[in-house]
This record gives C-alpha cells, sequence and structure tokens, in this order.
C-alpha cells in the first residue's frame, strides 16, 4: 500500500448499515466494570480477583473517556483506584501489583494512563515513573545473525530481552512525557526504542511478538503486537515499515476474532486516521464471548475502543 | 513463534550496559549452564532425595483412537478403569496444551480430548473439572479459544476455564531447585486444585528434542507476573525449569494427545503426523518415555528425561507396566531437526 492509498482510505466513509446501539453495548460494558472494581481500589483480570494493574489502568481510562459525571465527581470516584496504582510504587518508581519483579509493560501502560488522567495522585505518581522508564531497558545481546539482538527497548521483566509489546508501550509513555519535559536520556531512550521497532518488522509487515526471524525462518506477524507497535510509531507514518504495517493490519483487520485484537486494531487505525468501523462492527458482533469469559481487562479495552469517536484515543495519541 | 534472541547455538556476550558488572551466585551460574552439564557440576541434586518417591512400577495405558470422531470419553473413561487413578470426589485440573491457532495444524491438545477428558473425570466420581492454561507467548488467551474451538467445548460441556496468565498467585517454595530459584508465584486456582492432570499433544520440539507431559507444565506459570514468553523460565533454563515446575506442581495424572501428533519443526512449525492413539498414566515420566520410544527417540538421550526418572518417576521400561495396548504397535520414527538426530534410539 503506498502512501497515497493510506491517505485515500484515511478520506474514505464510514460504512453504513444496522449496528447495535453503540451506547446501550457501552452502558452494558461499564456497568461490567463498575460492578467488578474492588472496593478497596483497583480492579482485577477477573471479578472477585486481587486488584493488578494492568486491568485497573485499562478500567480507569476506559470510564473516564466515557463518563458523563462532571470531571470533579469522576475524579473523586477514581481516586481510590489512582491510590491503589500509587499504593503499588516502589521506591525506584515502577510499580509492582504481585510478587516477585515489576512488569514493564503495564507501567509503560500505567505511565500512559496516567498522563491521560493528570491530576495530583496521577502527577506524583508519574513524577517517579517517568525516570524509572528511562532508566530500565532489555539486556543486549550481542554477536547473534540479528544485530537488532543488541538493541535495548522494554522486556516484560528485568534482565531479560526487549519484546514488542512492552517496548511499544513504554515508548509510548515516554513520546507523551516529553510533551511535557524531555532531556537527552530520554531522546535517546526513545531513538533506541523506535530502531527496535523498526528493525523487527516482519518480512510481510507488522510485528511478531520478539523478532522478525529466528534459526533463518521469518516469522508472523501478529495483529494486536502490529496495532500496538503502529500506535508507538504513529508519528512516523512515512516510514516504509509504518505503511508495510498497516498494510498488513488493514489485511487482516478481521482475522483475528478477540476482544484484545480487535480493540487493538480500531484504535491503531483510528489513531492513524484510517476507517476502524468494520472493526467496530466485528468487536459489537463478538460481545457476548467477551462478556462470557468476563475478562475485566479485555472488557475496559473494549469499551475504549467502542467509544474511540467520543475521546480520539487521546490516551495513546502522539 | 518469537523466541529471543535469534541465535540458534552458542554463547553470546549478553550486557545489561549500565550493569555489566552484575555477579552470578553460583546457583544462579548453574542455572545458565545446559542441563547435563549443570548436573555435571553438582555436587549433590538440588533436591531432598526424601521428599521424592519412586514408584516400583509405573503403570500406564495406550488407547487406540484412530481419529477425533470416536467417543473419546469412553475411550478415556476406560483408560481410567484400568489405571484406577483417586478422583473421586477430587476437584479434577486439566491443562491442556493451548499455544496458537492455525487452522489446519496439530499444534494444540485437540478440544474434543478436553471435552472427553472431562466427561469421562465426571462419571468416575470428581467433585468438579476445570480447564486451565497460561499460553506462553500469545497473550490473546480470547482469540485462541475460540480459534481453537476451546470457547465452544467448555461452553458446551459448561466447564469454567481458569487463565493462567492472569490469576491471581501464591508464593509455592520449588521442591526441586535446578533453575537456581527458590520459588515460583503460581495460580491459585491451579495450587488449590487437589487432582492436576497434564493433557498434552504429542509433538517434537525444536529445542527439548520432544514435549508431551512434562513439558506441558511451562504453561502454569503466570505471564502477567513473569512475562512472555515466560521469560524467566528461558533465562533460567528450558530443562530446569520443566523439573522444577513439575517437581513442585505435582500432577496426579496424564492424557498424551497422540491422535494426530506433530512432527518436524515442533512445537508448532511442523508437520501433523497422525498416530491414533492416546497415552495415559499417573507417572508422567514414564509415559513421556514411552511416547519417546514409540516415535523413535530414546528418552535417556533427553536430558530433562534422565534426570527425570532419578526422581520424578520411571523410564526404564522393566519398570512401566503396560496396561493397554502394545506400544510396539505404534513405533515409528519421526522426523526431527538435524541437531536432535543423535538421540534417536539405536
Amino acid at each position: 500500500m503506498s502512501l497515497v492509498q493510506v491517505a485515500s482510505l484515511r478520506e474514505s466513509r464510514p460504512l453504513t448499515g444496522d449496528r447495535p446501539d453503540r451506547s446501550t453495548l457501552a452502558a452494558q460494558l461499564r456497568r461490567a466494570l463498575v460492578a467488578g472494581a474492588n472496593t478497596g481500589g483497583g480492579w482485577g483480570y477477573y471479578p472477585g480477583k486481587t486488584s493488578r494493574i494492568e486491568p485497573t489502568c485499562w478500567a480507569l481510562l476506559a470510564l473516564a473517556a466515557t463518563s458523563d459525571e462532571p470531571g470533579d465527581v469522576w475524579r473523586s470516584s477514581a481516586d481510590v483506584h489512582l491510590q491503589f496504582l500509587a499504593r503499588s510504587q516502589r521506591s525506584d518508581g515502577l510499580l509492582l501489583d504481585l510478587p516477585p519483579v515489576p512488569n514493564l509493560g503495564f507501567n509503560g501502560l500505567a505511565a500512559l494512563v496516567c498522563q491521560q488522567l493528570r491530576g495530583s495522585a496521577a502527577d506524583a505518581l508519574l513524577a517517579r515513573l517517568v525516570p524509572a522508564l528511562v532508566r530500565i531497558k532489555g539486556i543486549s545481546v550481542k554477536n547473534t545473525p540479528n544485530p537488532s539482538d543488541a538493541l535495548q527497548g522494554w522486556p516484560w521483566i528485568e534482565e531479560t530481552f526487549s519484546w514488542v509489546e512492552p517496548t511499544a508501550l513504554c515508548l509510548l509513555a515516554l513520546k507523551r512525557s516529553r510533551r511535557a519535559a524531555s532531556g537527552p536520556e530520554t531522546d535517546a531512550r526513545v531513538q533506541e526504542a523506535e530502531h527496535v521497532l523498526l528493525a523487527r518488522s516482519c518480512a510481510t509487515g507488522g510485528w511478531n511478538y520478539g523478532n522478525a526471524s529466528v534459526y533463518g525462518q521469518d516469522l508472523r506477524p501478529y495483529v494486536p503486537t502490529t496495532a500496538l507497535g503502529l500506535m508507538a510509531l504513529a508519528d512516523r507514518r512515512a516510514d516504509p515499515v509504518v505503511i508495510r504495517g498497516l498494510e498488513f493490519l488493514r489485511n487482516n483487520q478481521l482475522n483475528e476474532r478477540s476482544g484484545m485484537a480487535l480493540a487493538l486494531t480500531a484504535l491503531c487505525l483510528r489513531i492513524h486516521g484510517l476507517p476502524c468501523d468494520e472493526v467496530e462492527h466485528a468487536l459489537t458482533d463478538d460481545l457476548a464471548r467477551v462478556h462470557r469469559l468476563n475478562n475485566l481487562h479485555i472488557i475496559a479495552m473494549v469499551l475504549y475502543a467502542l467509544s474511540g469517536e467520543r475521546h480520539g484515543v487521546a490516551a495513546f495519541a502522539l | 513463534m518469537a523466541w529471543q534472541p535469534s541465535h540458534s547455538s552458542g554463547r553470546h556476550a549478553v550486557t545489561k550496559d549500565h550493569r555489566q558488572s552484575t555477579r552470578l551466585s553460583r546457583r544462579a551460574f548453574l542455572a545458565t549452564l545446559p542441563l547435563t552439564a549443570a548436573v555435571a557440576a553438582c555436587r549433590q541434586r538440588p533436591y531432598r532425595r526424601d521428599d521424592f518417591t519412586l514408584p516400583d512400577r509405573s503403570p500406564m495405558a495406550i488407547l487406540p483412537a484412530p481419529g477425533y470422531d470416536v467417543d473419546l470419553a469412553d475411550v478415556i473413561y476406560r483408560g481410567l478403569e484400568l489405571l484406577r487413578p483417586p478422583v473421586a470426589g477430587r476437584r479434577v485440573f486439566l491443562k491442556p496444551n493451548i499455544v496458537e491457532y492455525e487452522s489446519g495444524t496439530a499444534i494444540n491438545t485437540d478440544p474434543l480430548m478436553v471435552a472427553g477428558a472431562a466427561a469421562a473425570f465426571l462419571k468416575a466420581g470428581a467433585l468438579e473439572v476445570v480447564v486451565g492454561e497460561g499460553p506462553g507467548h500469545r497473550r490473546d488467551v480470547e482469540y485462541l479459544l475460540a480459534g481453537t474451538g476451546l470457547d465452544e467445548v467448555l461452553t458446551d460441556h459448561r466447564l469454567r476455564f481458569i487463565d493462567l496468565n492472569h490469576d491471581d498467585v501464591v508464593r509455592v517454595p520449588l521442591r526441586s531447585r535446578f533453575t537456581g530459584l527458590d520459588e515460583l508465584w503460581l495460580p491459585v486456582e491451579l495450587v488449590r486444585s487437589d487432582f492436576i492432570v497434564s493433557m498434552p499433544k504429542l509433538k517434537t520440539h525444536h529445542w527439548v528434542a520432544m514435549t508431551a507431559s512434562l513439558k506441558n507444565f511451562f504453561g502454569v506459570v503466570p505471564g502477567a507476573v513473569y512475562g512472555w514468553p515466560k521469560n524467566i523460565l528461558h533465562v533460567r533454563g528450558i530443562e530446569q525449569s520443566i523439573l522444577d515446575i513439575v517437581a513442585t506442581v505435582k500432577p496426579a495424572f496424564t492424557i498424551v494427545d497422540a491422535i494426530v501428533a506433530m512432527e518436524g519443526d515442533g512445537p508448532i512449525m511442523g508437520k501433523p503426523r497422525p498416530m491414533g492413539f492416546v497415552a495415559m498414566g499417573t507417572d508422567l515420566v514414564a509415559v513421556d518415555a514411552t511416547c519417546a520410544r514409540i516415535i523413535g527417540l530414546d528418552p535417556l538421550k533427553m536430558p530433562y528425561l534422565k534426570v527425570a526418572s532419578e526422581y520424578l518417576g520411571n523410564l526404564a521400561e522393566r519398570r512401566i507396566e503396560q496396561r493397554g495396548e502394545n506400544p510396539s504397535r505404534y513405533a515409528t520414527q519421526f522426523d526431527v531437526l538435524e541437531p536432535f538426530k543423535n538421540r534417536r534410539l539405536a
């Protein structure tokens, strides 16, 4: 797909036809999230489970973006959940929900959510979290057939290799943090993390979870990883890697039928100014399964994606 | 699959840039060695011998099942009758191997096997049957459940699914410490189960030659805690991790899906190989050793199986009691990657 083709897609009209009432579906999702919150603050992955960083972040993001309450009322009700995140913050700035080690991908997500929510609690958390993200990096493996192994993005957990998802989330968080303040260390981390993503693009476009090839064999790209990679590189739309990635995503946008894959795809397409009606339609078609599995993290992602027109995916926009 | 780094063998300079001088403890150093070298370097085994008792004999059963369209509940129930595991009144946890979805492949335990096992255990008196998995590199469990058809099976049979990557976790001291780790944080629903059943697909494996009942337990380590693809286990050694997890989780039974197995570049990119049997048993080492022999591999040449036979189960044929079909009926030679050709039976 050429730049011109991508541009023409951005201008194309949304599909029309019968669709479920989006506001009714969103209200159901909101109710599920509100009901699934833990009274002490935060959300677990499933109702009744211990609060965790990832579902809490997505739930806060989705509820904030779809709240009709005045800002101060919403902020007041969200405070107990932000306090859960604050309690999870260690002295080194990283958030840890359960032992033994922080999940760096979720720390990147937490930074993005706090950047979006703002307020004193979120800002206090960010003040120590962002420097921690700048400081942490994946290990560098040298002298392998693949030079990108030496590049350092972010691993899921410290002292392991860099992966596409945590790298994309932390890269996005650092890029957005540069709006407030930047510095040479942050700039260097952003630059190297971009190199990680650009170097690991699959031959067919898009991203696998890690490398583009292993043992000389090209690996296949996946939809959720590609969507996240493209969101983190949304400010490099003319790069051939981004263009090829978008082509892969457009061609496969309905091939991975799950709340996570479809929600991330819809968010990514919207960020890139591309039509996402078909994807959102598929999301509404599959909502019964999402509700049945009752993963609050996914429910929140779906709610945020289905309300994209309202909030413009501001939390991930560059 | 996207394991990193992309090297295929040999040692590489691994730096952490700002922390290059990090010193390894002796235990952590041993965990970085291949299992055979680590074992050779150990003056004593990293487990208490008194904690493990090898059975004198390990009964197992191989049952014919030419396709997934046979009555698998009946096949598995007949296996349970031959082996009489103590399931009455127990909460049974089925752990299938769900890795990746690709139409027309033999990557995953067939969902119909899960349905059959659930029905068979309930008929045998189990109090409850739940199904749990924590896919190793794909985070998107909903996609895997939907794609593989397991979601439909769970719904039709009203089976509860435990997402092991995202369940609450509890600290569990390791009963053996080949990884150099003292403990793992494991899913509470798994730890609280009182009869854990491995339900692997029989496949060749590009790192450890073969994956079946034992290797299947990689999937119980929670990704949300340890990252994907269960990074800590790869850093600490795959074979070491297999041993420590199985020693700690103490699975009670295994049911191997070898109706259509996988050969060649497994566990994902290999080719389907129809074999037409189900292997079952209470001793996972014995069942895996038998499966290895059936596909033409020498279990003694697979380091994790050899070490497992010292404390987790029986590997020697004379200690394995076949109560179903004679395994020789299915004996063949699987295609394996070049590095594993020397692991074939003489």
